[in-house]
């Protein structure tokens, strides 16, 4: 390579280079102001005004939407039902995924991959079409009550969808079932970034598997598991496709999540109007709840990742 | 790996592709489907017409059809026969509620096909304020009126300042429910149309007998709790003995749900579940599946509508049923006291068709609506879904397709009550109506008493008490907004008696 | 790990019992999806249909319509998936290799836009397709569906392409080839298997996409995807359930097909997502 270029000739080959990165990246950021940033922004807008969608806004109200939410039972009532979602299913999700993780990371394992395929294939398919299979599945002439009644456990048809709390755990469980797929990959991309030599060193000293997990594996995972956290709540709070078509709300909104509420005031399938400020205003609120939530786990998990690494590489020094 | 990403990327497109290569070959003028045209139409235009043939002119007419999916086969066909270069492309929308959310984005956005029936949520007056319909004089003309049951197009419902909007179908009887019996099923437990009950008293009693003598296996009654508006007509049809007043009380103004006339009628039929006379599934149930529970005799009874007769007549679609026409009957549906029963109607027809305002083919709309306009109120008849909009007396060789058809009619003209209107008081009552519509709660007789019956609520009161407040509170704000060019006075009607046809 | 017989071969047996519980819904839809109505609704419990109705699928593919909610989804999957690996990869090109001015706030900027409130998105989407005129257009639903800020994408593209050897670049510099050319020449062509990743998720993401479709549909039914359309599907019939059970078989087995082939590409990009 030639040294001792002339500075002229770099800065232009530097600024050429500049060039072309910006028109590489010029489509992406046009596409991202365009059909993301703006109705980011609309959708605040929106909130201020009452309007049903037609012609143009003409109605400003201010803050009256979300005064009028505040006061509204079956708002609270949808932001009740997806926070039972939302803590359920999380805590469902990450704990069976870790025990699955767990099971599946070691390495002496027969048929691993055949059983990560198998938990995780739920996690592939269509959710409208999950909840529409499972709202057959466990109707009332369906496959699951007649399997009970047929094994005898049960005489009647358990109202599975009928039943407000059992809507509920049922929704939960397919939620979850769904989604431990994905959780569990998190998981054992998360073990296998442990390295080996800990796990040797503390066998030398005697250490059996209980002791390596809670004093190894655990600690290590804090900022990993941190992350799963912030990632499963946020997801779960924002629930629609499940929920949409296995119970729509039901029975009697008892399974009604906020985005359930949202799409309900905005596209008014069932019946009463379109009111678009109002929902944009609930998703105002849901949004920022979220938010909060995820700077909570999110300095949580930055409290746990600074403890955790310092303590392992003490026990590990002294040996 | 690149060479077997894209293989497989490659495939997948091939496979799909011939797929529904396969499947664009076999389709044919099947109703909803696609026609060559479809896929033009498909990749981003919005034009309603194929790319022409050379020479010929075919033109394309969308339509929407929420009503029974045989309606306007005949018509359609025996039209298409006369102009074989017209095609009338029919979309059959979904049954128990799906249509609305259609509707209501085709109103807004003005994308509405070239004709469809009558939205429910949408009044005459609202759809020619937003400029969406096109009027139909043409096919109209005042000579003619007299040859449509009375009120067809009376201001305000057919015809808006003195235009004619809609293209009517049904008479305004259509809507009334009554009580289908399958009559194997009575003679296998024993009894016979004579024993029928015709009061709630005799409907329970009946009920308990005929589940505890058929071994608990069949139950006396079923119907589509979960079919909003059914649910809501049989509110309002069981409860108007007992609450004349109904759900909007003309004397006052104001909408009163919470009255006993809905709450008897709820316990009433909660009480008929807890008894076994309701089939359990009823609470899980829509009108399709009421009609399962009837022809597989699961069932004696089921509550259906003035058209449920024509559905029962079709043969099964799975083939596995044996039931014919001459297996079910047709009765009034047992009332508080066994007397007269009715729900209140404002006017106008009982369904019709709109035309929208942008409708690229007029010409060849208005041929069609003409051939219908002469061969459409026969065909009703004989498919015997309801009563057409034509006078009967001007359509004598039309004979239904069953017996029971008479029976339906007669009592079609029982129940239906004529109520005041708002607009004859305060034509520009139209906006408030539909700022009514966008404030309205979320909720009507029917959520709530599928939500009772399912046992979620367990008082009657409260919600209903909400929905009656939260119905009021829209209708002022309606009001309020309207600043002045609608007044609350103009909804009420000091010389309306309640339980009888108005006749101010 | 545990060393037991005993523990592990219990292990194995709740694994398979577990696993058996966890895909039988799968194995339910395709039995059912062969029987016929009747014995669909009275004999639920067994798998084996008695008669082997492979009409059901016909039915399903021609009568309801599957057909076009399937070609819909293969078009609008196919396109979105393209659309951002292009968008993307590009940028993750330029903010991997290039130190440009501004790239530190281009990227807070946008990753910080990620968690702000984002209220309800999908009204004024739909109101900008709706200006766009492209609402009734497979271009509607696509822009809908390529929207976002791919940053999982995007940051993925530019840590594989900041650990490109500088050598490579500077060689390639040297023979006369441009940025472009050294981007098409030598570095898209060895970042195959990232491209294969962010394909297989976004494709998986694209296909289950439901509110989205939902709300851009209404008006054209025609356009419906497979998890929209099988919405509509078991509304307009009603009773149809082994129809159901055939569509949602033809609707869920392209994707699993797709994943359990290319299994590998997925979990190292995941792997390589959550290490970032």
């Amino acid at each position: 390579m030639q040294t001792g270029k002339p500075k002229k000739k770099l800065h232009q080959q530097l600024r050429r280079k500049y060039m072309w990165a910006y028109i590489f990246v010029l489509p992406q950021v046009l596409y991202f102001l365009l059909a993301s940033a703006y109705p980011i922004v609309m959708s605040y807008v929106y909130s201020f005004y009452e309007w049903d969608g037609l012609g143009p806004l003409t109605r400003f109200v201010g803050f009256s939407n979300y005064n009028e939410l505040l006061h509204d039972e079956m708002f609270w009532n949808s932001f009740y039902n997806a926070m039972i979602y939302g803590v359920s299913a999380t805590i469902i999700t990450v704990v069976s995924s870790f025990l699955l993780a767990l099971v599946l990371n070691d390495v002496n394992m027969k048929g691993k991959t055949i059983y990560r395929t198998i938990y995780f294939l739920p996690v592939v398919t269509v959710s409208s079409i999950i909840g529409i299979m499972f709202n057959n599945i466990f109707g009332i002439q369906g496959f699951a009550n007649q399997f009970l009644q047929s094994i005898g456990w049960i005489h009647e048809p358990i109202r599975f969808w009928l039943d407000p709390v059992l809507a509920m755990i049922m929704l939960i469980l397919v939620g979850s079932w769904k989604h431990i797929g994905v959780v569990m990959i998190y998981w054992l991309a998360g073990l296998q970034m442990i390295q080996i030599d800990l796990y040797e060193a503390a066998k030398i000293d005697g250490a059996n598997y209980w002791k390596m997990l809670m004093r190894i594996t655990l600690p290590l995972l804090k900022p990993v598991a941190a992350t799963i956290l912030l990632l499963t709540v946020g997801s779960s709070l924002h629930v629609f496709d499940l929920v949409r078509t296995l119970t729509n709300g039901g029975p009697y909104h008892h399974t009604e999540t906020i985005e359930l509420f949202i799409y309900e005031y905005a596209f008014a399938t069932k019946f009463g109007g379109v009111r678009v400020g109002y929902a944009s205003a609930a998703g105002v609120y849901l949004g920022i709840f979220v938010l909060f939530v995820s700077l909570f786990l999110g300095w949580l998990g930055m409290k746990a990742g600074s403890s955790g690494s310092s303590k392992i590489g003490k026990e590990v020094s002294k040996s | 790996m690149k060479k077997s990403i894209s293989l497989i990327l490659m495939l997948v497109l091939i496979f799909s592709a011939v797929l529904a290569g396969c499947s664009k070959g076999n389709n044919e003028a099947k109703n909803s489907d696609a026609s060559p045209s479809q896929s033009a139409s498909a990749t981003g235009s919005q034009s309603n017409s194929q790319t022409p043939a050379p020479g010929a002119e075919k033109v394309v007419i969308t339509m929407w059809n929420r009503l029974n999916k045989a309606t306007f086969d005949n018509v359609i066909a025996g039209f298409q026969e006369k102009y074989p270069n017209i095609t009338v492309k029919l979309e059959n929308l979904p049954e128990g509620g799906g249509d609305v959310a259609q509707y209501q984005a085709a109103v807004n956005g003005n994308e509405l096909p070239d004709i469809f029936v009558r939205p429910t949520e949408y009044s005459v007056a609202q759809l020619v304020k937003l400029g969406r319909l096109h009027d139909l004089d043409e096919v109209f003309p005042k000579e003619g009126f007299g040859d449509y049951t009375e009120g067809t197009f009376a201001e305000g419902y057919g015809s808006i300042d003195g235009k004619v909007y809609t293209f009517p179908l049904f008479s305004s009887l259509h809507g009334a429910l009554m009580m289908y019996y399958n009559k194997k099923v009575l003679e296998s437990v024993g009894y016979t149309a004579a024993d029928i009950p015709k009061s709630w008293d005799e409907l329970l009693a009946f009920g308990k007998e005929f589940n505890q003598k058929s071994g608990g296996k069949v139950y006396a009654l079923g119907f589509g709790a979960k079919t909003n508006y059914f649910a809501t007509y049989l509110m309002n049809q069981q409860a108007s003995p007992i609450t004349p007043e109904g759900q909007f009380n003309f004397l006052t103004g104001q909408y009163n749900f919470n009255t006993q006339g809905y709450i008897e009628t709820m316990q009433f039929y909660k009480k008929a579940y807890d008894e076994k006379v309701l089939h359990p599934a009823t609470i899980d149930a829509d009108t399709g599946k009421a009609y399962t529970l009837l022809k597989t005799g699961e069932v004696a009874f089921m509550m259906g509508g003035n058209w449920s007769g024509e559905y029962l007549s079709q043969p099964d679609k799975d083939g596995n049923v044996a039931f014919t026409t001459d297996d079910w009957g047709v009765v009034p549906i047992p009332s508080k006291n066994g007397g007269p029963q009715y729900q209140y109607f404002e006017g106008g027809s009982g369904e019709y068709l709109y035309v929208s305002k942008e409708t690229k083919h007029w010409p060849e709309v208005k041929l069609f609506l003409e051939y219908m306009r002469d061969n459409f109120y026969g065909s009703v008849i004989e498919t015997g879904q309801t009563m057409p909009s034509k006078k009967v007396e001007l359509i004598p060789d039309a004979k239904p397709k069953f017996a029971q058809y008479t029976d339906i009619s007669k009592m079609m003209v029982e129940f239906k009550r004529l109520t005041p209107t708002v607009y004859a008081h305060n034509p520009a009552a139209t906006s408030v109506v539909a700022q009514y519509n966008n404030y309205k709660p979320k909720e009507n007789v029917g959520s709530i008493f599928l939500g009772y019956l399912q046992g979620q609520l367990k008082d009657l009161d409260k919600p209903l008490q909400k929905l009656t407040d939260d119905s009021n509170a829209a209708l002022k704000r309606a009001i309020d907004e309207a600043g002045g060019a609608v007044k609350a006075e103009d909804f009420v009607f000091p010389d309306w008696v309640p339980g009888e046809n108005y006749k101010g | 790990m545990t060393s037991s017989r005993t523990a592990r071969t219990i292990i194995h047996v709740l694994l398979a019992a577990v696993g058996v519980v966890w895909i039988y819904p799968f194995v339910w839809m395709l039995s059912s999806s062969l029987k016929d109505n009747v014995t669909f609704y009275k004999a639920a419990v067994n798998p084996i249909p008695e008669i082997f109705r492979w009409d059901n699928y016909t039915r399903a593919w021609e009568v309801a319509n599957i057909s076009h909610y399937f070609m819909n989804s293969v078009i609008v999957t196919v396109s979105t998936v393209v659309i951002v690996i292009i968008l993307s990869c590009l940028t993750g090109y330029a903010l991997g290799t290039v130190a440009f001015p501004g790239r530190t706030a281009m990227i807070v900027f946008v990753v910080s836009l990620q968690f702000i409130p984002k209220g309800y998105t999908i009204i004024p989407l739909y109101q900008l397709v709706k200006y766009l005129g492209i609402k009734d257009s497979y271009f509607g639903l696509i822009f809908a569906e390529s929207s976002g800020a791919h940053i999982l994408f995007i940051l993925l593209f530019a840590a594989f392409f900041s650990k490109f050897p500088k050598e490579i670049e500077e060689s390639a510099n040297i023979d006369g080839a441009g940025f472009v050319r050294t981007f098409a020449r030598v570095a898209l062509p060895n970042s195959m298997p990232i491209v294969a990743t962010a394909a297989i998720m976004q494709f998986i993401w694209t296909w289950s996409s439901f509110l989205t479709p939902l709300v851009l549909t209404i008006t054209k039914p025609e356009l419906k995807t497979l998890s929209v359309g099988m919405l509509s599907f078991t509304e307009l019939y009603l009773t149809d359930w082994t129809g159901m059970a055939a569509g949602a078989t033809i609707s869920l087995v392209p994707v699993m097909l797709v994943f359990i082939f290319m299994q590998r590409y997925f979990y190292e990009g995941i792997s390589g997502a959550v290490k970032s």
